[in-house]
């Protein structure tokens, strides 16, 4: 638990706190964007800037836990990328 | 040794991530911000994830940074094409006028002919 306690505070605070300036960034994208695609890209872009967030919070905290969980949300970030992108465009997410 | 390289790396990753989420904000189209996206922001992330699969001094959590970069590199383009696609179907016009025809011909008489039905149909 305590071997990943050679890393400084002061660097991942920095870190964390530049991820979480271009979240903030990518937010206002996402309340001004003025077409839906891109509120999507926005919401694309968001999920990848929060699972760099969790990776060095995780990374920090000491746990091995943090890519599993990394794995698991980039896969339903791209899983409702793709379904919100086919409804833009169809309509519908059926293939019908 | 593995330390110092996947310090850097985080390094780097962040100072990608930072400058794609600025131009996230900047450009003043959908294709350029999708472009932001897609290719900083997948470096970035990528960049950080081996980073702390290195720092982590646990060859399982390097073996899962290998699988979360091989799946973001076949996702991302993946998700980026999608998106654009949409946005190109669903009539958002670039911010400077193209000098030429996104749909080819054939598709675009279709597309004005049925009103739009029949693109979701001949992909």
């Amino acid at each position: 638990m305590d071997r990943y306690l050679f890393l400084p505070h002061a660097a991942v605070l920095a870190v964390i706190g530049l991820l979480a300036l271009s979240l903030v960034l990518v937010v206002v994208r996402f309340v001004k964007g003025p077409t839906a695609p891109d509120r999507l890209a926005a919401f694309e872009a968001f999920t990848l800037i929060l699972l760099c967030i969790i990776t060095i919070y995780g990374l920090f905290l000491g746990t091995a836990w943090f890519m599993d969980v990394v794995l698991v949300i980039s896969l339903l970030g791209f899983l409702s990328t793709i379904a919100v992108a086919k409804y833009i465009e169809q309509g519908s997410i059926n293939d019908e | 040794m593995s330390e110092l390289l996947g310090a850097a790396l985080i390094v780097l990753g962040t100072v990608f991530t930072a400058i794609a989420a600025l131009g996230m904000l900047r450009f003043p189209d959908v294709y350029l911000r999708l472009q932001a996206a897609s290719k900083g922001l997948t470096f970035g992330f990528c960049a950080i994830v081996l980073g702390a699969g290195l720092l982590a001094d646990d060859p399982d959590v390097l073996a899962k940074a290998f699988v979360a970069v091989l799946f973001q590199f076949i996702t991302s383009p993946l998700a980026g094409y999608l998106v654009a696609r949409a946005a190109v179907r669903s009539g958002v016009k670039p911010a400077t006028p193209l000098k030429f025809s996104p749909v080819p011909p054939h598709r675009l008489a279709a597309d004005q002919s049925e009103e739009g039905t029949a693109s979701a149909e001949d992909v």
